[in-house]
C-alpha cells in the first residue's frame, strides 16, 4: 500500500512505541520496498535470521505484516500492513467505546484480543485475566510473567488465589461466551480468515486469477468475459474475506448484551449507574432494574450456548470506525440541539450502527461533490421506544406550539408521574404513553432534520415516517467543521466568512466577493493573501488577451477543500509524529527517574519506595504524557474525519 | 419684428412650460412632439424653429442630433439653464456631459472623450465648475480608483454608492454591524421560546433539560427551541419592517439590502434559512446573542473562548500554528527535540 | 477593467510581510522559533492581551507564534489515554517487544547483546537486578506468551520458528490450529537445557522452573541473543539453534534428527540467505 512520507513515519513510531525497534525496522524496510521475500528482507534490514523469523512471526500474529506465497515461484513475499499499524493509535478510543457500551469486562476481552493480535475462543477461555469479572490483583497486569504464574496457580487452585478477601459472589465464572457474543454481534470482533493475512491487492489478484481460469468464463469473449470475471472476482473476494459475525449472532436484528445486562446480573447492583441509559439512569431503582434485566434477557436472546470453540477472532476496526463516527455525529447534535434531542439521536444512531458494517464502500477518499449519497437503513421511531430511558423527559425540551400547547404540556407531566410508580402498573396507560412517546421521538428527529442541524433524513415507508442518516453528507459536514476550525483559529472569523462564500459560490473575483461578504477592501485582501500563503485559497488568472497583462486579466479566488484536506491530513500525520517524538524527548529528560519507577521492586509499590517529591514528579510526568497522548488522539480524530469517515 | 421677437419669446416660454408639464425631463423631443403640444399656432414650422432656437439660446433647450440626422431637443431645468448662462462654452460642454450622466456620475476620461477637450482645458473647466459649486466628485464603489463627477445637487445613485451599506463609497462597517446585530437579536427572539419566569416547578425542571442555554448566566432566562411545526420564524419582509421601525437606521432600508445582509449572517452561521429561504432562524438564543455581542476580546478565562467552532487537534497542538512546521525534522535545526514551544504549552494547560 | 490600476499589482501584493507593522524586517535573521516575545512564562493577563491582538489582526502568515491553548483532557479523553497506556504497557512487557541493539546490525560478535548498555549503568549493581530489561528477540514459544500461534495463518517458511518439531515433509493436514497448543508442555522455557554448550553453563535452576521473573527473564534473553550472535556466521546452524533454543528437549530428541538430515527444504531460512 502506498502511503505518504508522514503517514509512514507515524506508523513506524506507533509500532516502535508499542512493540519496539525490531518491529519498526522490519516495518520500515517493508514499507520502503513494498514487497520482499525473506532473503531480500534480510539483506535490506540487516537483521539476523532469528530476529527476522521471530519478528515476522510476531508481526504476522499482530497483522502488521501480510504474507503471500506465490504459486508460481513458491516464494513467500512479505508486505507491511500500515492500516493495522495506524490503528494502534486508536486502541484507547476503541477500548473506551467498548467499555462505555458493553462494560469493563467486554473492554478487557477486547484489550486481550488486541494484545494477542487474534485468538481462538478456546484459547481465550484459558486466560486468567478473563476468568473473573473483577480485575486480577492490581499488580497482576504489570508483569506478564507474574501473571503467567498467577495463571497457572489459578488453574490449580481456582479463583480463590486472585480474589483473596473479596466477596464470594466472584466465584461466579465470568460470562466469557456471552460477552464474546455481545462483542461479535455488535461487530466489534470478527472472524479471522486465511485471506486476511494476505494484502488486499494479493487477495484481489488471486481471486481474479481463479475467476478467469473458470471454464465458464474462459468460453466467453471480449466485454462479456471481462464482466463475468469481474463479477466472479468480487463474489470470490466477498466469500473469502467475509468475517462478519454480527449477522448470525444478532437476535431480532439486535446485537446481544445491550445495556450490559449480564454485568448487572453477575455482580448485582454494585456497578455504577449506566451512562448509556441517559440522564436519569436505571441504576437508582434497584428493584426495577432487576425486573428489567429479566425482561430483557429473554427479549435479547441472552443464552448460554457457547461460542464456536475453534473460531479465531480479531478486532474489526472497520466496524469500530462506524461506531466512532456515530459518536462524532452525536457530538454534532450536542453542539446545538437540546440534550433530550441528542439522546434520541444517539439511540437512532445506535440502531443504525447495527446495520452498518463500514463507513464507506470505497477505500479512496471521496472527492468533494463526488461522494454520491449513501443512506443508512431507515429506522421507524417506534423501534427507538425501548432504547430510550423511559424516565427521560422528551416533551420538556420544546416550547409549546401555540395551537397544541395544551397537548404538549399535558404530555410533559405524565412521564414524570409515571416515573415514580414505575411503567408497568397500568397496561392501558402504558400503551398510550408509548404512542405519545413515539410521537415525541418523531418530533425530536424531525427537528434534527431541519436546518441548521440536517442530521436526519425522513422517508415515508409503509405509510409511516422512518428516519435515516445521509452518511456522506454528514461526513462532509464533519470535514468542513474541522477545516473551518483551523481557518477560524488561524485567520479569524473574517476568513471564515470568505471561505464559506467561496465554497458556496465557486470562483469569484474580488469585487463580487466583496459584495457578498460585506468586507472592507483592506480586510478582504489581507485575509485572502494570508490564506493564500497558507494554502487555503488559490488564485486563478484568466487573461483576456494573449499578452496576459495584469490589467487585462481576471483574477478569480477559489477554495478547493479536497486540496486543503490533502495537505492538512499530511500536516496532521506529521504533528502526530512530532508529538510522539516529543514524548520520547520528555521521557529522556526524566530517564533516570523513570527507570527507577519502573524497577520491578518499585513498580506497584510506589508509595513505599518513592519520596513525596518523587511521587509528585511521577504524577506530573503521567499528566504530561497523558496530555501529549491526548493531543495525539485528538489529531487522530481529525485523521478519522479526513480519511476514514 | 420687435413684437414678433417678444411674441416669439413668450411663445417659447409657453412652449417650454408645456414641454416641462407634459413630458418627463429626460424626454427627447422631435418636431412632432413640439407641434403636438398645440402651442405653436397653425403648426408654423418656421415659428417653431424660432422658438426652439430662442430656448436654446436661453440654455433652456439643448439641441441634439438623432441617429437619422434629424434635430431633436431636450429640456434643461431653469436652474441649470441659469447656471449654463454663466458658463463659457467649454464649461458649458463639460457641464452638459456631467448633467447628462444624472445620478450615476461620469468618469473624467469619459468627459474628455465626449467633449474632445484638451486635458488642461478640461481640468480648468472642472475646477471652475467645482468652484461655482455646480458639480462635485463622487466615489463609486465599483470603480474606487476612478475620478467621477456629478451635479452638485444630486444624490449618488445606489449603483454608485454600493447601496445602503456604503458611506462615501466605503463599506460602513459600523452601520452594518449595528444592523446585523439588531437583526440577529430580533430573529433570535422569534426563534426561541422564553420560559416564563413564574413557571415554578416546570421551569426549574426544564432548565436542567437545556443546560446549555444557561451556561452563561444561570440566574437568567431559560430558552427552549420551538417544535418542528412552528412557523413563527420571521421572513425577510418581517425583518425589513422591524429594522426600519427601529431607530438604528437614518434611512429606510430596502428589502433587497436587508436580504444581502441576511445572506451574510447566514454565511456567518448566525442565522439559517428555513423552508428554502422563506424564514430565518437564529442559531443562538437571545441571551447568548447578547452575551456574544457584548463580548470584548479580552473577556473570560480563556481568551480563545471567542472562537465559536471549538478546537481540534491542529488548532491546539503546538505544531498546528507553528510557523516553522514545514521545516521540522527529527535531528534538524527545527525538531521535536529542540522545539521551544512545548514547554510554554505544557505550562498553559498543566500549570507547570 | 483596471481594478488594480493603482500600481498594476496583483491583489494582495500590498500586504506582504514586509508591510506588516509587527513583523520583522526581511533583512533580520530568521529566528528558528519565532515568537511574539514571550516564550518564557508570563502572567496570564499579558498573554490575554497578546492573544486578543493576534486574533484581531488574524495575521497568521506573519512570523509570529502564539502558544495555543489546549483543552484539558476530559474524563473520556483521560480514560482513552489510560486504556492506550495500559495496552501499550502490556505490549512492552509482553513477549514481543524487542529493541535493536547497536551490535545486532553490525557483525560484532561475542559480546552480550545487552540493550541500553553503557559503561556506567552496564555494570551489575544491586539495584540493577530490578532494572527493567529489554529483550532483543521476540519470544515465540507458546508457553511464555499468552499468544497462540496457528500454523495455518503463517507462511510455511516460518512454521519451524513457531513449531520447532515441525517436519517439512509431514502432512500439512496434520497441523490443525488446535495442534499448535496441544503439544505444549509446562516449563519448557529452559532453552538452555537442550541448547548449545555455551548456554548450558549459564543456566540456573530458577530459570528453568517458571521462566523466572522479569529480571531473570531479561538475562536469559541476553544469553539467547548471545547465542544468536555466536551462531550468526553460520546460517546452517541457525536452524539448529532455533530448534534447540525454542523448544522442548523431548520433542527435540524425538524428531530432531530428521530435521537436521532434512535441511534441504527450499523455504527454509538458512539456505535462502546464503544465496543472497
Amino acid at each position: 500500500m502506498l502511503m505518504s512520507q508522514y503517514a509512514v513515519e507515524l506508523c513506524t513510531l506507533l509500532i516502535e512505541d508499542n512493540f519496539g525497534e525490531l518491529f519498526a525496522r522490519i516495518f520500515t524496510v517493508l514499507q520502503r520496498y513494498e514487497r520482499l521475500p525473506f532473503a531480500k528482507l534480510k539483506f535490506h534490514s540487516r537483521l539476523t535470521d532469528r530476529q527476522l523469523r521471530h519478528g515476522l512471526t510476531a508481526m504476522i500474529q499482530h497483522h502488521l505484516v501480510f504474507h503471500f506465497t506465490s504459486l508460481e515461484d513458491n516464494n513467500t513475499y512479505y508486505e507491511s500492513n500500515p492500516n493495522a499499524a495506524y490503528y494502534l493509535v486508536r486502541s484507547g478510543k476503541i477500548l473506551n467505546l467498548v467499555e462505555d457500551r458493553l462494560g469493563e469486562y467486554a473492554a478487557r476481552i477486547m484489550e486481550t484480543v488486541m494484545f494477542l493480535g487474534h485468538a481462538s475462543v478456546t484459547h481465550l477461555e484459558t486466560l486468567p485475566q478473563l476468568r473473573s469479572l473483577n480485575l486480577p490483583t492490581t499488580n497482576g497486569t504489570t508483569d506478564p510473567n507474574e501473571e503467567t504464574q498467577d495463571n497457572e496457580m489459578e488453574v490449580e487452585d481456582g479463583p480463590v488465589q486472585t480474589n483473596g478477601d473479596h466477596a464470594p459472589e466472584e466465584f461466579k465464572p465470568a460470562p466469557l461466551h456471552a460477552t464474546l457474543k455481545a462483542l461479535a454481534s455488535h461487530g466489534y470482533l470478527m472472524r479471522v480468515r486465511d485471506a486476511s493475512f494476505q494484502s488486499p491487492a494479493d487477495n484481489f489478484l488471486e481471486a481474479q486469477r481463479v475467476a478467469s481460469s473458470r471454464p465458464g468464463n474462459k468460453a466467453l469473449k471480449g466485454k462479456r468475459q471481462q464482466e463475468a470475471i469481474e463479477g466472479d472476482t468480487q463474489s470470490l473476494l466477498q466469500e473469502r474475506l467475509h468475517a462478519d459475525l454480527s449477522e448470525t449472532l444478532m437476535v431480532n436484528g439486535l446485537p446481544r448484551g445491550i445495556k450490559r445486562k449480564w454485568a448487572n446480573a453477575a455482580s448485582g447492583s454494585t456497578n455504577e449507574p449506566r451512562l448509556a441509559n441517559g440522564v436519569n439512569g436505571n441504576g437508582t431503582h434497584a428493584g426495577e432494574d432487576d425486573e428489567e434485566n429479566d425482561w430483557s434477557e429473554d427479549e435479547d436472546g441472552f443464552d448460554n450456548v457457547p461460542m464456536e470453540a475453534g473460531m479465531v477472532v480479531r478486532v474489526n476496526y472497520e466496524k469500530l470506525d462506524v461506531a466512532l463516527r456515530n459518536d462524532r455525529f452525536v457530538s454534532l447534535a450536542e453542539q446545538q440541539a437540546p440534550p433530550a434531542t441528542t439522546r434520541v439521536y444517539e439511540s437512532l444512531l445506535r440502531r443504525i450502527e447495527y446495520n452498518t458494517t463500514k463507513c464507506r464502500d470505497k477505500t479512496d477518499i471521496p472527492r468533494e461533490g463526488e461522494e454520491g449519497s449513501l443512506y443508512s437503513q431507515p429506522i421507524p421511531a417506534d423501534n427507538l421506544l425501548r432504547d430510550i430511558d423511559p424516565h427521560m423527559d422528551l416533551s420538556g425540551a420544546f416550547a409549546p406550539l401555540d395551537s397544541s400547547s395544551q397537548l404538549v404540556n399535558g404530555r410533559g407531566k405524565r412521564p414524570l408521574e409515571n416515573g415514580i410508580n414505575g411503567d408497568h402498573d397500568d397496561a392501558n396507560e402504558d400503551e398510550e404513553n408509548g404512542t405519545n412517546r413515539a410521537w415525541e421521538i418523531n418530533q425530536h428527529l424531525n427537528l434534527l432534520s431541519q436546518a441548521p442541524y440536517n442530521l436526519t433524513v425522513c422517508v415515508e415507508l409503509y405509510g409511516s415516517a422512518q428516519w435515516q442518516i445521509n452518511f456522506r453528507g454528514l461526513a462532509r459536514k464533519l470535514r468542513h467543521l474541522e477545516l473551518e476550525r483551523m481557518i477560524e483559529s488561524r485567520y479569524g472569523d473574517v476568513a471564515l466568512r470568505v471561505i464559506r462564500v467561496l465554497h458556496a459560490k465557486g470562483k469569484l473575483d474580488e469585487k463580487r466577493l466583496q459584495e457578498i461578504s460585506f468586507l472592507p477592501w483592506k480586510d478582504l485582501r489581507q485575509t485572502l493573501s494570508s490564506m493564500q500563503a497558507g494554502g487555503y485559497v488559490d488564485l486563478q488568472e484568466v487573461p483576456k488577451d494573449a499578452q496576459r497583462q495584469p490589467s487585462k486579466t481576471i483574477f478569480l479566488w477559489y477554495y478547493d477543500p479536497d486540496r486543503v484536506v490533502g495537505s492538512v491530513l499530511e500536516d496532521t500525520y506529521k504533528a502526530m509524529s512530532r508529538t510522539i517524538q516529543r514524548i520520547k524527548v520528555e521521557r529522556n529528560r526524566l530517564k533516570d527517574f523513570l527507570e527507577k519507577t519502573e524497577r520491578s521492586d518499585v513498580k506497584g509499590h510506589e508509595e513505599e519506595y518513592l519520596t513525596d517529591e518523587e511521587l509528585e514528579l511521577l504524577q506530573r510526568w503521567k499528566d504530561k504524557e497523558a496530555l501529549l497522548l491526548g493531543e495525539v488522539a485528538r489529531l487522530d480524530d481529525m485523521v478519522a474525519v479526513f480519511r476514514d469517515y | 419684428m420687435a413684437a414678433a421677437g417678444s411674441s416669439v419669446k413668450e411663445l417659447a416660454s409657453q412652449l417650454y412650460d408645456a414641454c416641462a408639464d407634459q413630458f418627463s425631463t429626460d424626454h427627447t423631443f422631435y418636431q412632432q412632439d413640439l407641434l403636438s403640444l398645440g402651442v405653436i399656432p397653425n403648426d408654423d414650422l418656421s415659428l417653431l424653429l424660432e422658438c426652439a432656437q430662442s430656448l436654446v439660446n436661453q440654455k433652456l433647450f439643448r439641441l441634439l442630433e438623432a441617429q437619422n440626422k434629424r434635430l431633436v431637443w431636450r429640456l434643461v431645468g431653469r436652474e441649470d439653464a441659469e447656471k449654463l448662462k454663466n458658463l463659457t462654452g467649454d464649461e458649458g460642454l463639460v457641464f452638459t456631459v456631467i448633467h447628462s450622466s444624472g445620478r450615476s456620475g461620469v468618469w473624467v476620461r469619459t468627459i474628455q472623450s465626449r467633449t474632445n477637450l484638451h486635458k488642461s482645458i478640461l481640468d480648468r473647466c472642472l475646477k471652475a465648475l467645482e468652484g461655482k459649486n455646480y458639480i462635485k466628485t463622487v466615489h463609486n464603489v465599483k470603480h474606487p480608483t476612478k475620478k467621477m463627477y456629478m451635479l452638485a445637487g444630486l444624490a449618488p445613485g445606489e449603483d454608485v454608492t454600493g447601496g445602503a451599506w456604503f458611506t462615501d463609497g466605503v463599506l460602513d462597517a459600523h452601520f452594518i454591524n449595528t444592523v446585523a446585530g439588531f437583526i440577529e437579536y430580533t430573529v433570535s427572539r422569534k426563534s426561541w421560546y422564553e420560559v416564563p419566569a413564574d413557571h415554578g416547578r416546570t421551569a426549574k425542571r426544564l432548565k436542567t433539560a437545556t443546560g446549555k442555554a444557561d451556561i452563561n448566566d444561570p440566574a437568567e432566562k431559560t430558552y427552549l427551541p420551538y417544535p418542528p411545526a412552528y412557523t413563527g420564524y420571521p421572513t425577510a419582509e418581517d425583518i425589513t419592517r422591524a429594522v426600519n421601525k427601529s431607530a438604528i437606521t437614518p434611512v429606510q432600508l430596502g428589502e433587497e439590502s436587508i436580504v444581502q445582509l441576511l445572506q451574510m449572517l447566514c454565511f456567518d452561521r448566525k442565522l439559517v434559512e428555513l423552508s428554502n429561504g422563506k424564514y430565518y432562524k437564529s442559531l443562538k438564543n437571545p441571551a447568548l446573542v447578547k452575551a456574544a455581542q457584548a463580548r470584548k476580546p479580552a473577556d473570560g478565562e480563556e481568551p480563545q473562548a471567542a472562537i465559536d467552532l471549538g478546537k481540534n487537534g491542529m488548532t491546539e497542538s503546538p505544531c498546528g500554528p507553528c510557523p516553522s512546521f514545514a521545516l521540522c525534522t527529527p535531528g534538524g535545526a527545527i525538531s521535536p527535540e529542540t522545539c521551544e514551544y512545548f514547554d510554554p504549552w505544557f505550562e498553559k494547560v498543566l500549570g507547570f | 477593467m483596471s481594478r488594480f490600476a493603482k500600481g498594476k499589482r496583483q491583489p494582495g501584493a500590498e500586504f506582504t510581510w514586509d508591510a506588516d507593522p509587527g513583523g520583522e524586517p526581511d533583512t533580520a535573521p530568521t529566528p528558528l522559533y519565532p515568537t511574539l516575545g514571550f516564550s518564557s512564562p508570563l502572567s496570564p493577563a499579558l498573554d490575554l492581551e497578546f492573544l486578543s491582538t493576534m486574533i484581531q489582526r488574524s495575521s497568521y502568515s506573519t512570523q509570529a507564534y502564539v502558544v495555543p491553548w489546549a483543552r484539558k483532557l476530559t474524563p473520556k479523553d483521560q480514560n482513552a489515554v489510560d486504556h492506550y497506556r495500559h495496552l501499550r504497557e502490556q505490549f512492552q512487557e509482553g513477549p514481543f517487544y524487542s529493541v535493536l541493539d547497536s551490535s545486532s546490525s553490525s557483525a560484532k560478535k561475542g559480546s552480550a547483546a545487552r540493550a541500553n548498555f553503557d559503561s556506567f549503568t552496564g555494570m551489575p549493581t544491586f539495584s540493577g537486578r530490578y532494572q527493567k530489561k529489554r529483550r532483543t528477540l521476540p519470544r515465540i514459544d507458546t508457553n511464555a506468551n499468552q499468544h497462540e500461534f496457528s500454523l495455518k495463518f503463517f507462511p510455511r517458511e516460518l512454521w519451524q520458528t513457531i513449531q520447532p518439531s515441525y517436519r517439512p515433509d509431514a502432512a500439512i493436514d496434520g497441523w490443525e490450529p488446535g495442534m499448535a497448543t496441544s503439544g505444549v508442555k509446562r516449563g519448557f522455557e529452559d532453552e538452555e537445557d537442550e541448547g548449545d554448550e555455551p548456554n548450558k553453563k549459564r543456566a540456573t535452576g530458577g530459570d528453568d522452573e517458571e521462566g523466572g521473573d522479569d529480571a531473570d527473564d531479561g538475562e536469559l534473553l541476553d544469553e539467547e541473543e548471545g547465542q544468536e550472535e555466536w551462531e550468526e556466521d553460520d546460517n546452517y546452524e541457525d536452524d539448529e539453534d532455533e530448534l534447540g533454543g525454542d523448544y522442548n528437549a523431548e520433542q527435540y530428541f524425538d524428531g530432531g534428527d530428521d530435521e537436521f538430515g532434512d535441511d534441504g527444504f527450499g523455504d527454509g531460512g538458512g539456505g535462502g540467505e546464503d544465496e543472497l
